[in-house]
């Protein structure tokens, strides 16, 4: 179970440990690899959450899953998860620490859905004018959904601009059977 | 009828189309994190006030309770099993609201103003928040105005006022829905609206309760208010204050809808709590399944509150408001007797006093089963009519007197004078203040009936013989002295003239009485 407020302390902690913005690239790629290798492999997570396997071993294993490029503050975050049990946690950590990093870099995520699939020029345009509009960075993720039938519906946090043909046709509806 | 042309039919439609503003729909949303035994965590929503209704799929709505750093706890109001991990909630920028009119009297419904009856839809005059602030210690006025329930036993010694709030406590089987509803079918024609709210209850039960309310026209001036046991406890929760918002709606505007003020009078509103225990055992578990810390009984910390916000609503409102007022009449249910539990204990303090029913007494036959001892009404006494004070003042007095006594007496037969005429005194009391059910008697005649026995009318009777005394006195007066009865509703207090004319009635009565009398 993932569990968000456990994983926004830990990343917190990692954030405000760090000096300054490169390492705290460095270290989102790296959490992130390695969130990532923990939730695919069940051994590995198995490994690092088994009481019996000696805490310099998973120190090791993490820092050889970190690679090189891991600096000595995250390498001490890896050993103060595992050693606090918490290692199967560290995909929501990776999770909480990017959007810690992207909330104080001021990027907003941003998802827009349409029926069909968006010209690349369309999608900029609608960057744009986004980012006109909230006055931030945006990170936009596009999908489809065939059943909104036309227009678009947007979500930027949790404020949703709902601008399908679906939605307005059941706004008309109900409008309709009301009265 | 006239002709409607297809025509025109489309023509009405496409300037409905036409009209229909296309704006973008604007929600702010959040994502069910995890559902279940009718809670839902829901990620998001991060400007949501506490007690908002939410939108979820599938037509269920739910109600904002706990408001964390990184969740919204809510209860969910209908079918929970239709809600999935991922689903999306929406906010209505409402605070829960019930839909409030005249149009509800007469009917039963449920917390959310939905009918139960099978006689549609009600067409509902306004929405009101079913949590509201009570009104302040300026609009309100003192208790003074008599509430009668017609029983005897509670207006001669426990009398209630038009905005008290009196206990009805007891335990199962002890006739406490049968006191509420013998004083809603009382108000038939007194101009006071009755909603009786049924919290946790078995269905038939509160069909059991409409079918007698109907059978003695008592419907037409009540509204059911019904959560069975069969409902989610959120709405168990919601029903109590649901109920209240109706009633505020008649205390606050008169009979034409409008606020109520000095020309427009507010109406009298007597709302009946059946009852608090489940009430707050339906709080308890929505409490513990929000993860709020319990404390006493497993009850949360603020059930004292959850009481003390509702009953605070009961008021008596100054001229100026309308003068409208609500009168509750909360039901606790204990266990074997026991009223130093929680919940009874804090309602007890809440309220402004208490009907003791006792399962002892019910019995041995003494029903209405209450207490006189332990029954008490802090502030109905200014309430009571003059001519019932005048009456049930030495009537209170006598029957301590002789619950004193019957307590001694059992011992030995060696009583002086003194001590068996007051047992005597007392148990001729206690026969003609036991009532049978749905038989609400008015004042005066209670007034009359109390007279007799405090001034010795019934001593030389048999106790078995004081049940016929009581019927054939009614019969008498009935007959005879119906401008008796009428002047004392008209003068309100026994002066030396109408005691007089009350003594040569009650004389001329016992004088037939006693002579028809079958030989012994």
């Amino acid at each position: 179970m993932k569990d968000r407020k456990l994983a926004m302390r830990y990343a917190r902690a990692l954030f405000t440990a760090l000096p300054d913005p490169t390492a705290i690239e460095a270290a989102d790629l790296a959490l992130s690899s390695v969130g990532r290798a923990v939730a695919s492999h069940t051994g590995l997570e198995l490994l690092l959450i088994h009481p019996a396997v000696p805490r310099r071993t998973k120190n090791a294993v993490l820092a050889q899953v970190a690679g090189e490029k891991a600096g000595k503050p995250l390498l001490s975050f890896f050993s103060v998860v595992a050693n606090h049990g918490r290692a199967a946690q560290l995909p929501a950590i990776a999770e909480a620490f990017h959007a810690i990093r992207e909330e104080a870099e001021g990027i907003v995520a941003a998802s827009i859905t349409t029926a069909t699939p968006m010209a690349p020029d369309l999608e900029a345009k609608t960057r744009t004018t986004l980012e006109r509009l909230t006055g931030k960075r945006i990170r936009l993720t596009t999908s489809v959904d065939g059943s909104l039938i036309g227009g678009a519906v947007t979500q930027i946090g949790s404020t949703v601009y709902d601008g399908s043909l679906r939605t307005q046709l059941a706004n008309l509806r109900r409008r309709m059977a009301g009265q | 009828m006239v002709d409607i042309k297809v025509d025109e039919i489309s023509k009405i439609l496409r300037q409905q189309i036409e009209g229909f503003d296309r704006g973008t729909d604007l929600a702010e949303v959040g994502t069910v994190l995890s559902v279940g035994d009718g809670i839902a965590r829901i990620y998001g929503l991060e400007k949501v006030m506490s007690g908002e209704l939410l939108e979820l799929p599938h037509g269920v709505m739910g109600m904002a309770l706990n408001l964390e750093e990184d969740s919204v706890g809510a209860v969910l109001l209908g079918e929970a099993s239709v809600i999935k991990e991922g689903d999306q909630v929406r906010r209505t920028r409402k605070i829960m609201q019930v839909p409030v009119g005249d149009g509800f009297v007469g009917r039963v419904v449920d917390p959310l103003g939905q009918t139960l009856d099978g006689k549609g839809p009600v067409a509902p005059a306004t929405h009101m928040p079913i949590e509201r602030i009570a009104p302040g210690v300026v609009e309100r006025t003192p208790v003074k105005e008599p509430l009668q329930t017609g029983i005897k036993a509670i207006d001669a010694m426990i009398p209630i006022g038009r905005g008290q709030r009196e206990l009805i406590i007891g335990d199962r089987q002890t006739g406490k829905t049968a006191v509420a509803v013998d004083t809603i079918i009382n108000q038939k024609g007194k101009g006071v609206l009755c909603i009786y709210v049924a919290i946790g209850q078995k269905q038939s039960t509160v069909a059991q309760v409409v079918r007698t309310l109907e059978q003695y026209g008592a419907m037409d001036h009540t509204i059911v208010v019904s959560a069975a046991a069969s409902v989610s406890p959120a709405l168990q929760y919601v029903a109590p204050y649901a109920g209240t918002a109706m009633a505020e709606y008649f205390q606050m505007n008169g009979a034409d809808g409008r606020p109520a003020g000095e020309d427009n009078p507010g109406r009298a509103v007597l709302c009946i709590y059946d009852d608090l225990s489940k009430h707050a055992a339906a709080y308890r578990e929505i409490s513990l399944l929000l993860r709020r810390p319990p404390g006493r009984e497993a009850f949360p910390g603020d059930v004292f509150y959850l009481h003390s916000r509702l009953l605070e609503r009961a008021s008596k409102l100054n001229d100026k408001r309308g003068g409208g007022s609500i009168t509750s009449l909360p039901i606790i249910e204990t266990q074997a007797g026991d009223i130093s539990a929680y919940i009874p204990t804090n309602v007890i303090s809440i309220t402004d006093g208490q009907i003791f029913l006792e399962a002892d007494l019910f019995y041995s036959g003494i029903r209405p089963a209450v207490n006189v001892g332990l029954s008490v009404s802090r502030v109905g006494g200014n309430a009571q009519t003059k001519a019932m004070k005048q009456v049930a003042g030495t009537l209170r007095l006598s029957l301590a007197q002789y619950r004193e006594l019957a307590a001694f007496a059992q011992f030995g037969s060696d009583l002086d004078k003194a001590t068996q005429a007051q047992l005597n005194r007392g148990r001729r009391l206690t026969e003609i203040l036991k009532q049978g059910q749905f038989s609400p008697l008015p004042v005066e005649k209670q007034i009359l009936l109390v007279f007799a026995g405090t001034n010795g009318y019934l001593d030389d009777l048999e106790v078995a013989e004081c049940g016929r005394f009581e019927r054939d006195l009614y019969q008498f007066l009935d007959l005879n002295h119906r401008d008796l009865q009428a002047d004392i509703v008209k003068k309100g207090s026994l002066d030396d003239e109408l005691r007089a004319r009350v003594r040569a009635a009650l004389d001329a009565f016992k004088g037939e009485f006693v002579a028809s009398r079958p030989a012994a």
